[in-house]
């Protein structure tokens, strides 16, 4: 499980582009890709290096009304990006 | 029936090729090839994927670093948004041009090993690669860009799993592709040296999925199965025209590398046709998608939307029926054809291997 510490950014292989036919976000990696929902492209966007886990997690309860299931989803969708090694800066 | 957009172009620059590989899918023989396309179609191309949809290009071949424009391809390809793998053998390559390749934008690299070992590396390829191989995948790494190592397996290399894991773990790779190889093109003609018996396969298969779970979110390894070996089809290429467009590297554009090799299609040429225009009314696009062409025991068949009937160019190549079932799969009525090379590979082959050249012209 991805610590509550750790402060995630993107690996460099990565890039997060905006999709030409559907506008939504598209996390591309080598021979790869995937289509981010709103709340992930959301995610991705707090994933700076700066900022913790913790603190991502907050900041979406912040600005969506605070609740278990927003901390779950940021954990699950950073372990998903984590086992694919599409995520730095995780040890904390 | 139309397919919404391409996600990836297949681009295959040239088919030159300094290796002589005895697994290449590249065709054998082409009808009514025409010279390689030049630097300003192929940019135009890039474009055209790019307004499509097309996420990922490719570079491909043959071997696409015998082409001295590849630079400006590169560029091309990075200022159009699009991630750009070079596939490549990594010969011939400098440094210094690896390095320029990566100032333009090349994004990652797929690199292709026969072997571990030099001597059967330099049987299946037909020419000493493994050194430069080597040299090729360290400067990768120095240069920050992300390596996928690529294995096709055959008979010689298939107890050499384990092997391979390791030299992937040693060179940095992200990612290793361990491919069977697919009975296509000079692998078909070169069948019964290259299948290994289904021990070997099952033994590989266990090495595989071990070194997946150990190394899970450092590297990807991909254990891609045979499908001689598994009595289910491959879902080819995600399904005929579904999410791949390749262009051929005389400008003809296809749905897979062997495409053109199946008597009575008609394809298009990017100098001739918008690539957009191809990929919604080309008649050989269209002659596969969905599942209006199935036959029996396709058509009623649970797992057509799944598996798509498996590999138009296999039913092709083996049947000379190119909408019938793939014969890979235990519901058709000709899978005995499969199972018999399957058992035949259970003996130590005979013959020579036959080295790939470039495709002759009819």
């Amino acid at each position: 499980m991805i610590a509550l510490a750790a402060r995630p950014r993107l690996a460099p292989k990565a890039r997060l582009r905006v999709d030409r036919i559907s506008g939504r976000k598209l996390l591309v990696y080598p021979e790869r890709g995937l289509a981010l929902n709103e709340t992930g492209a959301e995610i991705l966007d707090l994933c700076d290096g700066a900022r913790s886990v913790g603190e991502i997690i907050e900041a979406l309860c912040a600005r969506h009304g605070g609740n278990e299931r927003i901390a779950d989803e940021v954990r699950g969708f950073l372990q998903e990006l984590a086992d694919r090694n599409l995520l730095r800066g995780l040890e904390p | 029936m139309t397919a919404e957009r391409p996600y990836t172009l297949v681009a295959e620059l040239t088919w030159r090729c300094p290796l002589r590989c005895a697994y290449c899918s590249n065709p054998v023989r082409v009808r009514e090839q025409s010279a390689e396309l030049d630097t300003a179609t192929w940019r135009r191309v890039l474009r055209e994927a790019a307004e499509l949809g097309v996420v990922q290009v490719n570079l491909s071949g043959g071997e696409p670093l015998v082409r001295d424009d590849l630079e400006q391809l590169v560029a091309e390809a990075h200022a159009n948004e699009l991630y750009t793998t070079l596939i490549t053998s990594g010969v011939p390559l400098p440094r210094a041009r690896l390095a320029a390749l990566a100032v333009q934008g090349l994004d990652a690299l797929q690199l292709s090993f026969q072997d571990d070992r030099a001597a059967e590396a330099r049987r299946m390829a037909g020419v000493e690669a493994l050194e430069q191989k080597l040299r090729v995948a360290e400067w990768v790494h120095e240069l920050g860009l992300p390596l996928t190592l690529n294995a096709v397996l055959q008979r010689d290399n298939i107890a050499r799993v384990p092997e391979l894991v390791a030299l992937a773990e040693r060179l940095g790779a992200e990612r290793l592709e361990l491919a069977n190889t697919t009975y296509l093109g000079w692998a078909l003609l070169n069948r019964e040296r290259l299948l290994p018996s289904a021990a070997a396969i099952e033994r590989a298969r266990v090495a595989a999925r071990e070194a997946a779970e150990r190394l899970r979110g450092r590297m990807e390894v991909l254990f891609v199965l045979p499908d001689y070996h598994t009595d289910f089809p491959r879902p080819c290429m995600g399904g005929w025209a579904r999410t791949i467009v390749l262009v051929a590297p005389d400008g003809v554009a296809l749905p897979c590398h062997q495409a053109r090799s199946i008597a009575g299609l008609r394809f298009d040429n990017v100098r001739d046709v918008a690539l957009a225009q191809i990929w919604r009314e080309s008649p050989g696009f269209r002659a596969f998608r969905g599942d209006e062409w199935m036959q029996e025991p396709c058509r009623s068949c649970e797992l057509r939307h799944k598996d798509f009937g498996g590999c138009r160019c296999q039913a092709f190549a083996l049947l000379g029926d190119a909408a019938a079932t793939d014969p890979a799969c235990r519901l058709s009525p000709r899978h005995a054809l499969v199972a018999a090379a399957r058992e035949n590979a259970e003996r130590e082959p005979a013959g020579e291997l036959v080295y790939r050249r470039a495709p002759a012209a009819d």
